[in-house]
């Protein structure tokens, strides 16, 4: 044996022999055996590092949260504290990769000066497959040597490769999260004492791991509700803008009555201040606009109250008057959800302009009706007083061109009357006189014109009036009643040839009295039945036949009908022979209150 | 022989009115607004007077509230020409103290009958 070796055992020998020696020492001073005594100190070296392990985790459960940095950090602290516990000479982290069953390191340390500890991309080959064994087996493994261990084919050895290899899996709450190895270039460097301290650093580890993966988790989570947030915001920005821009004013009040919105269209048009209603009731404001805004005020109650159906969402639909004479129409609709009633959006338009325009309109055409009545009245006037030879006799020939004169100055009249009549029913400036009638009185009366209408006009036609007796009286206007007769007699009159029949008879229909004039003249073709009451239409048995008139009759008569809250309707087959048959209906007249006996 | 006065702005219905009354026999004077024919009212006797209701100037309820106010031409019969035919506007022409509101355009023969019928009550 060479000289210096000698001195190293020597020197080794001496230090074990005076390690012994204080050993003994020790335990006969304090009575425990040698054995007793190493295991004491293991322990305590043990409960040390376990204590060191225990703090560190103390330190990750701060009240204050970590930055994953932090808990980088701490994770790193622990693996370090593990591997001096153990006398590891390595220590790797591996956390599931982005495929299915890889790993990949999460952080390497290295107990070797001339090693120190950098971030690596890739584990080990020996820390990879020990580690996807432990992963897949979710158990703690424990290599004595690598080498002579035939699960394991190990490739050329690059550099140092670990001989003890120590594998715990970290699970957290019972999720697999990764797996931690220590490694030692020693082969049996770890007893089991080793393998309880890797198990318990594993355990911390883990929940280190589960700390940084639920720190990661809420972090997008905060970055997800902050873009939720912003979206939202962009809407509602978006919907606050388009609220603003429209022309309309809108108005929304919420379940209790409230105005929850105003936008500034509604404010210009009824002249208030968005932000002195907002959060106000609704009936302080609408109060003041009459009767109209009382109907809107029962209204928003009713739908409180009762929440309409969704097939009976009719909005109500009301014409303000402001003070300084604007005209505005407001729509009131109730807002529902699942049949709850949530609140009331209304829109506003400024029709003073339109009603405005409605009115010149109808003054025009009331002014030029009278306007064209005075020019009439000459012209009828000059050829009356000739054709009665007032101003000397007439040849034929004067005569018959006088009265070419006279019939059309008469279509002329009739024009101008049904213009103004039409213009006065639609813009409601004709009020009704209503009575109750008699259907016999109304159907004599037709008979007369119709009567008289064949007299003049020279054409024999069978008229049949049968009324049956009992029928109740209907509430209607004496006046228009004649004109609606009158209008549907002259049609049978011109439609119907000579030796046809005009037929008129009376029936109750429930609430209402029907009235039907019949006849058998050429009847309305198929396609000019949906139009038959439009204004100014005439079909074409009108042009066919020349019949004289302007298209406006069965437009007012249709007009007249519903001012009285009936309706009217005609049925024709359109085959010439079969006629036609218009039936229009009348309210009752309500039953006179009997006197009371004074 | 009666004798009416018509105040009527435009020329061919007045001479029209004047051609037809005399022609049923009676004695008419035409006045062409109701300054005149208030003039003319005050001046000679009449059995009735027929206005126009639009003239320029003076309407023809204008001058029957004068004639109404007058004590001289106050009883003699007032009766109204117009081409207006509302309620509103019969009911003011009434109310101003005329018996009768004939609407336009009117047959002459209808006119006269209802002149006949004015000068009979």
């Amino acid at each position: 044996m060479p000289a210096i070796d000698w001195l190293l055992v020597l020197l080794v020998s001496g230090v074990l022999v005076v390690a012994l020696a204080l050993a003994v020492w020790l335990a006969i001073r304090t009575g425990r055996t040698v054995s007793e005594l190493t295991s004491s100190l293991r322990r305590q070296t043990s409960d040390l590092a376990q204590g060191q392990i225990e703090a560190t985790d103390l330190l990750a459960l701060q009240p204050s949260s970590p930055s994953a940095a932090d808990i980088e950090e701490r994770i790193r602290q622990v693996l370090g504290t593990a591997m001096a516990a153990v006398a590891a000479d390595e220590g790797e982290i591996l956390i599931p990769g982005d495929g299915t069953d890889s790993l990949s390191l999460l952080t390497r340390h290295s107990s070797s000066p001339d090693r120190p500890s950098e971030p690596a991309s890739a584990p080990r080959p020996v820390a990879l497959a020990v580690g996807k064994r432990v992963w897949s087996e979710q158990t703690l493994m424990q290599i004595e040597d690598v080498q002579s261990d035939d699960r394991w084919t190990i490739g050329a050895k690059t550099g140092d490769t670990p001989r003890s290899v120590l594998a715990a899996p970290l699970i957290s709450a019972g999720v697999p999260l990764g797996v931690v190895l220590l490694s030692s270039w020693r082969p049996h460097a770890f007893d089991a004492e080793h393998v309880r301290l890797a198990g318990a650093a594993g355990d911390y580890l883990a929940a280190l791991l589960h700390l940084a993966d639920l720190h990661r988790r809420l972090r997008s989570k905060d970055r997800l509700i902050d873009d939720l947030n912003h979206a939202q915001e962009v809407e509602a920005s978006k919907s606050l803008a388009i609220l603003e821009s429209i022309a309309e004013g809108v108005l929304v009040t919420d379940g209790s009555h409230r105005v929850v919105v105003c936008n500034a269209a509604a404010e210009a048009i009824l002249g208030l201040r968005g932000d002195t209603i907002v959060g106000h009731p609704v009936v302080e404001y609408i109060g003041v606009y009459g009767k109209a805004g009382k109907r809107w005020v029962e209204a928003i109650q009713r739908w409180s109250v009762q929440p309409p159906g969704a097939q009976d969402l009719t909005p109500l639909s009301e014409q303000l008057v402001l003070e300084d004479q604007r005209v505005v129409a407001v729509l009131v609709a109730p807002v529902l959800s699942q049949g709850t009633f949530l609140g009331t959006v209304s829109t506003f338009r400024d029709i003073t302009r339109a009603v405005e325009v409605d009115r010149l309109k109808s003054e025009f055409v009331a002014t030029v009706s009278h306007e064209l009545r005075t020019p009439m009245t000459s012209i009828r006037g000059y050829v009356q007083i000739l054709l009665l030879d007032a101003a000397g006799s007439l040849n034929d020939e004067q005569r018959r061109f006088l009265e070419t004169i006279k019939e059309n100055t008469d279509r002329l009249a009739r024009l101008v009357n049904d213009l103004l009549d039409i213009s006065r029913l639609e813009t409601g400036h004709a009020a009704l006189a209503l009575q109750a009638i008699t259907p016999e009185a109304a159907v004599a009366s037709a008979r007369d014109y119709i009567d008289n209408r064949c007299r003049a006009g020279g054409k024999a036609l069978h008229i049949i009036a049968a009324t049956p007796p009992g029928l109740p009286s209907v509430h209607a206007d004496p006046g228009r009643l004649q004109q609606i007769f009158s209008a549907l007699l002259d049609n049978s009159f011109f439609y119907t040839p000579a030796g046809g029949s005009v037929r008129m008879t009376a029936r109750q229909a429930g609430e209402m009295l029907e009235f039907e004039v019949s006849d058998t003249g050429v009847g309305i073709p198929a396609a000019d039945a949906p139009r038959i009451f439009e204004r100014f239409f005439r079909g074409e048995p009108a042009l066919n036949l020349g019949v004289p008139g302007t298209g406006l009759g069965l437009s007012i008569v249709a007009q007249l009908v519903e001012m009285h809250g009936g309706q009217i309707r005609v049925e024709s087959s359109g085959d010439p022979g079969k006629g036609s048959t218009f039936t229009f209906s009348l309210p009752l007249a309500p039953l006179p209150t009997p006197e009371i006996e004074g | 022989m009666p004798r009416i006065l018509v105040a009527e702005d435009e020329r061919d219905i007045r001479e029209l009115i004047g051609f037809t009354l005399r022609h049923h026999g009676h004695e008419v004077v035409t006045a062409a607004n109701g300054e005149d024919a208030l003039r003319l009212a005050q001046g000679e006797k009449f059995d009735l007077i027929l206005l126009d209701v639009r003239m320029p100037r003076m309407t023809g309820y204008e001058v029957c509230q004068r004639l109404k106010a007058d004590a001289a031409t106050q009883a003699i019969p007032v009766a109204f020409l117009s081409a207006k035919g509302q309620e509103a506007e019969i009911e003011t022409g009434l109310d101003a103290g005329a018996i009768d509101y004939i609407l336009k355009p009117f047959a002459p023969d209808q006119l006269a009958a209802r002149v006949a019928f004015l000068l009979g009550n």
